[in-house]
């Protein structure tokens, strides 16, 4: 049997304000095998993104263990880790979150170029994954000359530029409007499926939580199910 | 091309703009204190390279320097010319002298000269007439002596010589000697051009009384850098007076030329400083404004290392074109520099203020490839040390940090 995409085993993160001690995430568990898709819902403030970036080593937990692919990651260098995540992890956040001087193909190549593919290799496979989320006639395109929902699906290419095995999608449709929103969470999940990547998705919306295969919720901390 | 590369010139240049502003502004400031730095050196260079050809061409490479008159000087020459480093030696005698043309006078500066002599530097100064024809009756004028003495190629000049002033006050009544012009010389050197009078060895010889005597001996050397030790060789084997290398002449004034040059080099580089602290204000600014994106590379897994790659390069972009206009200004400066002067003098000055101060008619350049490169590795370093300081703040910080900011 092959190792979970991600395996979380009691992490937990807090937060030291001026006054006190803001215990975010309490003891998550949280397994998570390819191919699998999980929402994850919480109210406002519950930690949801703080979930995501431990998950993605872009944050490091307090306590508690975390793998990739079998492998440990929660103590590993800034520099290891990043090797790693840009291997591994893809991420596609609620601002887009493009460089605003790239063209949308070249936003998609970068995560490539980090990951270390030659400059040609990335641009045809940006191009791909452009022209698969319906943009390959706006590939040269600034982000500040696409819409709210064209920015998402570049964001979206990007995010599994580097066949990542694990996709973290941060509220990837709050900035949208419904009809858009729709579109692109039916993209981001019919995607991920043809792609092979694992899928953790955080929303507050229910009716895009149910269409993950397993549905949490975030409560006080701790992860449980929907 | 490296993606941190890419990247850079995307931030500094981004598409769509006529003018990128940060880009644009930091290279101006860099290229215009660079340019500052050269043209302050290369006029300086050329105003120490003025002065060392001057000096080369009044006392030649060595001169032989004797407290009283040499005897028999050509024998010394012939020696001398027998090291295979020499092109050539001659005898000279020099004194001051009045020169008069009708009703006007001035102090002239007189060397007697060998006129058959290829080497002699006047030959390239002549503007006027010929020294060819210099004899025993003709007399060579500086361009400004003969403009003080209202003088042209044809004219007659009366020299007084010491040795006449002498003769009358031991009651005789001397005639001055009568010379024509046969040539004027203009070197763009205010003190020679303005005392200069070169007449023939022999001729000086009667007028001063010198006899069979020389005051020294020029020496021309085909290597005028050996100088020195050329002049302690032929010193060692002909032990008459003092053998004096070119760099010995003035050499307080090279000295404090050097020392102009290179207290110029710091004083004028403070402005690159001041360029390059305002790029890395700037930097500093643009990594906060790029907080977020910053983040986002950090979640794409650029390590920290090529985080700090991307604004390193930026300042070493800046610093690399700054430097590259610099050059291009400074060339451009210097290219105009007479009409710069000019304007200068116009608007602020009285008259020729490079003649007055410096002796020189125009100002002197010398481009020195060392000058170039010293500016261009300090503006670099500076100007990436800028780029590095607020790279490495940026790569320190956390992704989540990083894009919670703005």
């Amino acid at each position: 049997m092959s190792e979970p995409v991600l395996q979380a085993k009691g992490l937990t993160k807090s937060y030291r304000s001026a006054t006190a001690l803001l215990e975010i995430l309490r003891g998550i568990d949280l397994t998570v095998e390819a191919g699998e898709s999980v929402s994850i819902r919480g109210a406002s403030g519950a930690g949801k993104t703080t979930l995501l970036q431990v998950l993605g080593g872009l944050d490091a937990p307090n306590k508690g263990e975390l793998s990739w692919m079998g492998r440990r990651v929660d103590k590993l260098r800034s520099a290891s880790l990043a090797g790693l995540r840009s291997r591994h992890i893809g991420f596609v956040f609620q601002n887009y979150q493009l460089m605003p001087e790239l063209g949308a193909q070249d936003n998609v190549a970068l995560a490539g170029r980090i990951a270390g593919m030659s400059l040609l290799e990335a641009r045809t496979r940006a191009f791909e994954l452009v022209k698969l989320v319906g943009l390959s006639s706006r590939s040269r395109h600034l982000p500040s000359a696409l819409s709210g929902g064209e920015c998402q699906r570049v964001a979206l290419a990007r995010a599994l530029m580097n066949r990542p095995a694990l996709l973290l999608a941060d509220e990837p449709t709050g900035n949208l409007d419904e009809v858009t929103a729709v579109e692109m969470m039916n993209l981001l999940l019919s995607i991920s499926r043809e792609q092979g990547a694992a899928l953790v998705l955080v929303t507050h919306s229910s009716e895009f939580a149910r269409l993950a295969s397993r549905q949490l919720i975030l409560r006080a901390g701790g992860l449980s199910n929907a | 091309m490296h993606w941190t590369l890419q990247l850079a010139l995307r931030q500094l240049f981004p598409p769509g703009r006529v003018f990128p502003a940060f880009a644009g502004i930091s290279i101006l400031g860099v290229g215009l204190g660079v340019a500052a730095l050269l043209v302050v050196q290369t006029v300086m260079n050329g105003f120490g390279e003025e002065h060392r050809l001057r000096i080369r061409e009044s006392y030649g490479d060595i001169r032989i320097f004797s407290a009283s008159p040499i005897e028999h000087p050509e024998e010394l020459a012939d020696a001398v010319a027998k090291d295979p480093e020499v092109i050539s030696s001659t005898p000279y005698a020099e004194g001051p002298a009045l020169a008069r043309a009708g009703e006007y006078s001035s102090i002239a500066f007189v060397r007697g000269v060998i006129p058959t002599d290829k080497s002699l530097p006047a030959r390239r100064y002549v503007t006027d007439g010929t020294l060819e024809s210099l004899d025993d009756g003709r007399v060579v004028l500086g361009a400004g002596l003969a403009r003080q003495l209202r003088v042209r190629v044809g004219d007659k000049v009366d020299l007084w010589s010491p040795s006449l002033a002498e003769q009358a006050e031991r009651g005789r009544a001397p005639l001055p000697a009568e010379m024509e012009v046969c040539a004027i010389l203009r070197t763009g050197f205010t003190e020679i051009d303005d005392r200069a009078a070169l007449i023939p060895l022999r001729r000086f010889s009667e007028l001063w009384v010198l006899g069979n005597r020389a005051h020294g001996i020029i020496i021309r050397i085909k290597n005028p850098a050996d100088a020195e030790t050329v002049a302690s060789r032929l010193e060692a084997k002909n032990p008459v007076g003092r053998y004096i290398p070119w760099q010995a002449e003035k050499r307080n004034l090279l000295e404090a030329i050097r020392f102009e040059k290179t207290m110029l080099f710091f004083l004028m580089f403070i402005i690159t400083l001041v360029a390059s602290f305002s790029i890395g204000s700037t930097l500093f600014s643009s990594v906060i404004r790029r907080s977020r994106e910053i983040g986002v590379l950090a979640a794409l897994g650029a390590r920290p290392a090529a985080i700090a790659t991307v604004f390193t390069t930026q300042g070493f972009l800046i610093g690399l074109l700054g430097t590259l206009f610099g050059f291009g200004l400074t060339f451009l400066i210097l290219g105009g520099r007479d009409l710069i002067l000019s304007t200068i003098n116009a608007l602020f000055g009285d008259g020729d203020m490079v003649g007055q101060m410096y002796q020189f008619s125009s100002v002197p350049l010398h481009y020195d490839a060392a000058d170039f490169v010293t500016a261009a590795v300090f503006t670099l370093l500076t100007t990436s040390f800028a780029g590095l300081v607020p790279a490495l703040w940026a790569a320190r910080r956390r992704p989540t940090e990083a894009m919670r900011d703005v």
